[in-house]
C-alpha cells in the first residue's frame, strides 16, 4: 500500500483537485442539463443501466492506472529487460511490456485498417469479415514483432522504424529537413516510448471500445461524444505527462540553441497529429456502425482535448501534468459539450484555441526573456 | 569588423528575486580569446555551474551581458557545445538518435554524429537506451554530443567525473587539440592536476565571485598554487573522522 502512503503525502494538492472537479462538475451539470434531459429521458432503463455501469469500469480501470502511475513517478522505460534493470518486479514489467504492445498494435491496426476499409470496402466491395479479418492481422503482426526493436539487428530495426516510432528518420540526410519537423518526429517517438502513455493510450482504448458499443446500441449521440471526447482526452494526457517528463532534460535541448517557442510548436505539431489520428478513428467507428450521421460531432469531440492540450502545457507550470489534466479537462468538455449542444458552436473552437495561443505565446516569451521562472529559464 | 572567437562577458549578475534562492553571482567580468582553455577551480556551491548556464545562454543574467563573436550569446547557440554537470538526458532514446537528433538541430551532417560517437568510444553501445548506460558511459554521450559540431565555445562541467582512464586521455587530447586550433574551451574541474596541465588560464570562483588567477609557466607551479589557493577558503580537516584511523 506504498502508493495510499504517497498519496497521502499530497493531500493539500489532492483536496484541493477534488474540490476544483467537484465545482466544475456541477457547473458542468447546471449548464447543459437542459441539452441532456430528453436524451436521457429518451432511453430505455436497461440501456441506462448498462450505460453507467460501462461508464462505472471505465472510470475505475482508468482511475486505477492513472493512480498507480501517479504514485510511480520513478518508472523508467518500459520495455521489458529494461524495466527489469531498472528494478520494477517482474509482474510490472510484463504489465508495461503489454501495454507497449496494445499501444504498438492499436496505432498499426489503425492505420492499416483504415486503409483496408477504404480500399476493400469502399472500392472492391470485400465482405466486412474478411477486411476485420485483415485489420486484425496486421496489429498482430505489429504488436508481436515491433518489440524486437531493441534487440538490435539493424536490418529489423531499420525495417521496424516506421511502426516503432523512430526518433530519427533513418534517411535522414542532413539537408531539406526544417528543424521543427526533426523535433515533432522526436517528439511523437518519445510519446511512444513512455509507460505513462501506454497507460493512457489503454485507457484511451478502453473509451473507444465503450464509444463504439455505445454507437452500435444506437445510443443517443452526446453520449457517444462523451465516449469519443474521452478517449481524445487521455491521449492528451499522455502529451501532458510527456511534457512533464522533458523538463527534466531540457536542457540538453537548450544547449543545441533549441529555443522555448520551438518546444511549443513541435508540441502543437505532435499534438494535431493525435487529434487528427483521434477524430478519424472516431470517424471509423461512426462509418462501421452505420451512425454516419453523427461524424461531425465525434470526430471534433475526439479531437477536442488533444487539439487544446499542446496550448494548455505553459499556462500555469509544464512540470505539473495533474494541473494540465484540470485545465484540459474543462477547456475541451466545455467546447465539446457546447458543440454537441448546437454546431453554430463550431466556430467556439478554432476561436478558443487561438485565445490560447496568443495567452500562451505572452508566457513563453516571459520564459525566454527572464521575467517569468520556469523549466527553460 | 570581423571578429573570431572572442567570448566577452560584461559586468555578468545572476540573483533569484522571486526566492528561489539567496545565491547571487557577479558582477562577473571575462574575456577570452580563441585558443584560451580556461581552467575554473572552486568551493562546491560557489557557482561554477550558474555561471557556466549563463555563458552558454541557458540561464538569462540578471544584468549584464555575453557575447561570442561580436554577438550576443542568445544568437550564438548553435556556436557553443555544452557539457552540464547533471548530464540528463531522455532515457527512452539511444545515444545513435540523441546524436543524430542533435546533428539534424545543429544542422551538422549525420556523418559529424557517427564520428563523434566513435571517437567518445560510443558505437558498441549506441542502439541502448539511455536508462541502460552507467555514468561514465552518459558522460561519453554527453561529450559526444557537446563536441559533434566543433563549436567555436565548449563548456565542460566537471567532465572528468565517472570518466575511465582511457576515456580521460580522449578527452585531455580533445582538449589540447581544441587549443592548438584557436577555438575557447572552458571546464570546471576539482582536480588540480588536469586544470594545471589543460588550462592555459585560470578562474578562481567563489561565493558567487570570481577572479582570473595568476598562472605560473611550470605546471608543477600552478598545481602547487591551486592547492595553496584551496586551502585558504576550505582547509583540511583537522582531525580524522573516526579515533584510530590515523595510518
Amino acid at each position: 500500500m506504498s502508493w495510499l502512503r504517497r498519496t497521502r503525502q499530497g493531500l493539500g494538492e489532492a483536496i484541493i483537485a477534488l474540490v476544483a472537479i467537484g465545482v466544475f462538475g456541477s457547473l458542468f451539470i447546471h449548464v447543459f442539463r437542459d441539452i441532456f434531459s430528453p436524451d436521457i429521458a429518451a432511453l430505455a432503463p436497461n440501456t441506462v443501466r448498462g450505460s453507467v455501469s460501462v461508464a462505472c469500469l471505465v472510470v475505475l480501470a482508468t482511475t486505477c492506472l492513472l493512480m498507480r502511475r501517479v504514485c510511480q513517478n520513478d518508472v523508467t522505460l518500459g520495455w521489458r529487460n529494461f524495466s527489469l534493470l531498472s528494478g520494477l518486479a517482474p509482474n510490472q514489467a510484463g504489465i508495461t511490456d503489454i501495454f507497449f504492445r496494445a499501444a504498438l498494435a492499436i496505432c498499426a491496426g489503425i492505420l492499416t485498417g483504415g486503409l483496408v476499409i477504404l480500399v476493400g470496402q469502399g472500392a472492391l466491395k470485400v465482405p466486412q469479415i474478411w477486411i476485420m479479418a485483415a485489420t486484425t492481422g496486421c496489429s498482430l503482426v505489429a504488436a508481436i514483432t515491433a518489440p524486437r526493436y531493441f534487440t538490435g539487428t539493424r536490418g529489423i530495426r531499420a525495417f521496424l522504424g516506421f511502426i516503432t516510432f523512430d526518433l530519427v528518420s533513418r534517411t535522414w540526410t542532413g539537408t531539406r529537413t526544417s528543424p521543427i519537423a526533426i523535433m515533432i518526429r522526436w517528439r511523437g517517438g518519445l510519446l511512444m516510448r513512455q509507460p505513462a502513455t501506454w497507460a493512457f493510450w489503454g485507457a484511451a482504448l478502453l473509451a473507444t471500445g465503450a464509444m463504439a458499443a455505445a454507437s452500435a446500441l444506437k445510443i443517443p449521440v452526446p453520449f457517444v461524444s462523451a465516449f469519443a471526447w474521452l478517449a481524445g482526452w487521455f491521449m492528451a494526457v499522455s502529451i501532458a505527462f510527456q511534457a512533464a517528463s522533458e523538463t527534466t532534460s531540457i536542457h540538453f535541448e537548450y544547449a543545441l540553441g533549441i529555443t522555448p517557442r520551438q518546444i511549443a510548436r513541435s508540441h502543437a505539431g505532435t499534438s494535431f497529429m493525435i487529434a487528427a489520428l483521434s477524430a478519424f478513428i472516431a470517424a471509423l467507428v461512426c462509418i462501421l456502425t452505420n451512425r454516419t450521421e453523427m461524424i461531425p460531432t465525434t470526430m471534433a469531440s475526439a479531437a477536442m482535448a488533444p487539439s487544446m492540450i499542446p496550448f494548455l502545457l505553459w499556462q500555469i507550470d509544464v512540470r505539473r501534468p495533474l494541473i494540465q489534466m484540470l485545465t484540459c479537462l474543462m477547456a475541451s468538455l466545455f467546447v465539446a459539450t457546447a458543440i454537441i449542444a448546437t454546431k453554430a458552436a463550431f466556430l467556439l473552437w478554432p476561436a478558443v484555441l487561438v485565445f490560447l495561443a496568443q495567452e500562451q505565446g505572452k508566457r513563453l516569451h516571459a520564459i525566454a526573456s527572464g521575467e517569468r521562472s520556469g523549466p527553460y529559464t | 569588423m570581423l571578429v573570431t572567437n572572442q567570448l566577452i562577458a560584461a559586468a555578468v549578475e545572476k540573483s533569484f528575486p522571486d526566492g528561489a534562492s539567496a545565491f547571487k553571482l557577479g558582477p562577473i567580468d571575462l574575456e577570452l580569446q580563441g585558443g584560451t582553455s580556461l581552467a575554473v577551480v572552486g568551493p562546491n556551491g560557489s557557482g561554477k555551474s550558474t555561471l557556466f548556464q549563463i555563458l552558454t545562454g541557458n540561464l538569462n543574467a540578471t544584468a549584464g551581458k555575453v557575447m561570442l563573436s561580436g554577438h550576443l550569446i542568445s544568437e550564438s547557440r548553435k556556436s557553443i557545445g555544452y557539457l552540464p554537470q547533471h548530464n540528463l538526458l531522455p532515457l527512452w532514446a539511444t545515444p545513435d538518435e540523441l546524436c543524430r537528433y542533435s546533428a539534424g538541430m545543429l544542422a551538422s551532417s549525420p556523418g559529424a554524429a557517427n564520428n563523434a560517437l566513435a571517437y567518445w568510444d560510443c558505437l558498441e553501445f549506441s542502439h541502448r537506451p539511455i536508462g541502460m548506460l552507467s555514468s561514465g558511459m552518459r558522460k561519453r554521450v554527453g561529450l559526444a554530443i557537446a563536441t559533434l559540431h566543433n563549436p567555436r565555445l565548449l563548456v565542460l562541467d566537471e567532465p572528468f567525473e565517472a570518466l575511465d582512464l582511457g576515456h580521460i586521455a580522449a578527452l585531455r587530447q580533445e582538449i589540447q587539440r581544441r587549443k592548438a586550433t584557436g577555438v575557447i574551451t572552458i571546464f570546471a574541474t576539482h582536480i588540480a592536476s588536469f586544470a594545471a596541465e589543460l588550462g592555459t588560464a585560470g578562474y578562481f570562483i567563489h561565493n558567487g565571485t570570481g577572479t582570473l588567477i595568476p598562472w605560473p609557466e611550470s605546471k608543477a607551479a600552478r598545481e602547487e598554487f591551486l592547492e595553496q589557493k584551496f586551502a585558504g577558503v576550505a582547509p583540511p580537516p583537522s582531525a580524522f573522522l573516526h579515533a584510530g584511523a590515523a595510518p
